[in-house]
């Protein structure tokens, strides 16, 4: 993958680049970031109070809002000489009704990975067994042989259909893993 | 032997406070951006994840920040207080520099805003309806 993007940079065109979700999906630090933003949800959904909200049978609520999260993958991953440092921003779409004394949450969450594969003037990115490599010999390859920088991205979708019970003191400790 | 034990438990009661003072102090909300200006590979950013973001310098601010913040931090019951004008979070919040950048993001997205105004219509949660719609024609002005 990583030799492939090289190719996309050096080939000029420019175009946004797909990246395959199933490659993307098997680089740890990917779940892991995904995990962090699915968590931030699950703290968010517990302080809107739906058990208060939601008092009568088939009462329902609509839950939407979107978390970025940042991450860097490890010099050893193959990921990190796509992209470096990238972002998944995710965004949740939640339906919660009460049905008696449950809670029932459905709905998806769709992550978007992206980044811009470019070189910024000053920067050194580390090529391990081999050193330190200046960003500014690529911005010489941009500018002699016709290289251009290019967006990459990739998106998928998590659904989910789960039932909470409010806990004795009330409040719902909802759990989307 | 008594003694000791007062003592060790005397010094780590003032530990903790000391340590609860400093994490639950109001500071200045500031804005957050991402850290364009990293020359060199993050090390270790999973534990020193603030490495990767950056207190925004005053010529970097985002336009709608000032004017929006208050919203979103109401939107995602997050504690504040307003003291002459200026929003005060708590330290441990501050501190947690990603989601105060997604804060920061968050007030200038108006797809987010709009999100949030079809969430309420549906919600039938009319309170800040007027509010957001300001902010919403804010962005088209």
């Amino acid at each position: 993958m990583a030799a492939d993007c090289l190719q996309w940079w050096l080939d000029g065109t420019g175009f946004t680049k797909n990246i395959d979700v199933k490659w993307l999906r098997g680089n740890n630090e990917v779940i892991v970031a995904e995990n962090v933003n699915i968590e931030r949800f699950e703290e968010r959904l517990g302080l809107e109070n739906f058990d208060k909200k939601l008092t009568k049978n088939g009462d329902f609520a609509e839950y939407k809002n979107e978390l970025q999260r940042q991450f860097v993958d490890g010099v050893f991953r193959e990921l990190y000489y796509v992209s470096g440092t990238s972002t998944i921003t995710s965004k949740a779409n939640f339906k919660i009704t009460r049905v008696k004394d449950n809670f029932v949450l459905s709905g998806t969450i769709i992550h978007y990975w992206w980044d811009r594969y470019d070189w910024h003037k000053g920067a050194n990115t580390y090529i391990n067994s081999f050193g330190y490599i200046n960003d500014s010999d690529a911005l010489l390859v941009e500018k002699h042989c016709g290289a251009r920088p290019y967006e990459m991205r990739s998106q998928w979708q998590q659904s989910f259909n789960k039932t909470f019970q409010s806990g004795f003191f009330g409040g719902l400790s909802i759990k989307l893993k | 032997m008594k003694k000791k034990i007062y003592i060790v438990l005397a010094i780590l009661i003032i530990l903790f406070s000391v340590y609860y003072y400093w994490q639950n102090r109001y500071v200045e909300l500031r804005p957050v951006l991402v850290n364009e200006d990293l020359r060199e590979p993050a090390l270790f950013s999973e534990t020193f994840h603030n490495q990767l973001f950056k207190i925004a310098k005053p010529n970097e601010i985002p336009p709608n920040f000032y004017k929006n913040i208050k919203w979103v931090l109401q939107r995602e019951n997050q504690d504040y207080i307003v003291k002459n004008g200026v929003i005060y979070i708590r330290y441990k919040y501050m501190n947690d520099y990603e989601m105060i950048w997604n804060h920061t993001t968050k007030t200038n997205n108006l797809e987010w805003f709009k999100s949030q105004r079809s969430m309420d219509s549906i919600n039938g949660e009319d309170n800040n309806t007027e509010e957001l719609d300001r902010i919403i024609k804010g962005f088209r002005d």
